[in-house]
């Protein structure tokens, strides 16, 4: 399913879920999408609000970050990944393979900390090698910028002194 | 050199910014000792009363604990003991479950014969001090030896539990007055607190 086709059953599914009416096929929804959005795990419960509350969690991320691409690492439950030499805190929530890679990369002991990876893993980390970028290139995410702004060497201007004749 | 020599290195004072308040919030999160992967739990490399992961093994998850009263996880304390060779601590968690059942009989079973690590909120969190603000948001019980369950009662005319269970949950023989989960910042351990009920992924 496509990213407009699953945004638009849940603009139909807005209605009902405001009204606390949500049907068996979008419970059934929900269930099946939940983690493609989210990149979550849908626990399935008896919980009468729950599958509302994650209508309104799958609109919201959808809305505001789009469908992701799946993420082939995941965290273990706990863990949340800070350093001072990365801007932004990584959780599964925010898991890319790219952030997974570049932290890899700094520090490859924190594979203990994934509890799902590709076996492969030190080959990628090896073939990520970052791309020269141009002007016109942005990154995707901040984190990615951190390093490269970090790793690119300095240039310093020198001003040329305007002599009086 | 001592054994662990006990010296003090900070002045104790009141902080007039953020003034220390009583009382735990209504969420808490309980796991099942045997699910830490103690390999990837990472101490503060400062402060040894600081975890700033806690990690859990692949598979496994926490589970919340609901406290919707108005004293939450009334009866939870910690107080020093004396031992053979040095002083230690013991902790007690205590908790009400408003519910009875056949589920709920199954909870009570598992609580009376595990061991438990829970991680609550305190409703002071530090957030206003120059160091480290947030650091005492989250508290780590049963991290050493595992909470047993030492009080599991059903009183069906008693006004605290109203027919459901009192539980009190305690660890003995700690060495460390107390743990906090903090993982660099106030943002980053709420993330962390959350992450401990993520559905489990093999």
């Amino acid at each position: 399913m496509t990213e407009q086709e699953i945004m638009s059953l849940l603009q139909e599914m807005k209605a009902r879920s405001l009204s606390g009416g949500l049907s068996s096929s979008d419970r059934r929804f929900i269930e099946q999408y939940y983690e493609r959005i989210t990149f979550r795990p849908f626990a399935r419960t008896s919980c009468g609000r729950c599958y509302n509350d994650a209508f309104i969690e799958m609109y919201t991320t959808l809305k505001k970050h789009g469908l992701r691409p799946m993420s082939k690492f995941r965290l273990c439950n706990g863990v949340v990944l800070q350093s001072a030499r990365f801007k932004e805190i990584v959780t599964n929530a925010n898991m890319t393979d790219q952030i997974a890679l570049l932290w890899l990369k700094d520090n490859p002991h924190r594979i203990g900390l994934f509890s799902r990876y590709p076996e492969n893993w030190k080959e990628l980390i090896e073939q990520d090698e970052p791309q020269p970028q141009s002007s016109e290139e942005t990154p995707e995410n901040e984190t990615e910028a951190a390093l490269q702004t970090e790793n690119q060497p300095k240039r310093v201007k020198k001003q040329r002194k305007h002599i009086n004749p | 050199m001592g054994y662990c020599d006990g010296i003090l290195e900070k002045d104790i004072e009141v902080t007039c910014e953020d003034l220390v308040v009583k009382g735990i919030e209504a969420n808490g999160v309980i796991i099942n000792r045997k699910d830490i992967k103690f390999s990837e739990v990472a101490f503060n490399n400062d402060n040894k009363n600081i975890i700033e992961k806690l990690t859990l093994n692949e598979g496994t998850k926490g589970y919340k604990i609901y406290v919707p009263t108005p004293t939450p996880f009334s009866g939870t304390t910690t107080t020093m003991e004396e031992g053979t060779n040095r002083k230690t601590f013991t902790n007690n968690l205590g908790f009400v479950i408003l519910d009875n059942g056949p589920e709920v009989a199954q909870i009570i079973d598992a609580l009376a014969t595990g061991e438990f690590v829970v991680v609550y909120e305190n409703k002071y969190k530090g957030l206003q001090k120059t160091t480290s603000p947030g650091a005492a948001t989250y508290q780590i019980v049963g991290y050493y030896q595992g909470l047993k369950a030492s009080t599991l009662e059903n009183d069906k005319y008693s006004d605290d539990t109203e027919g459901g269970w009192n539980v009190v949950l305690t660890e003995t023989k700690v060495p460390k007055s107390a743990l906090f989960l903090y993982a660099g910042s106030a943002e980053a351990s709420t993330a962390a607190f959350k992450t401990l009920l993520d559905e489990a992924q093999a």
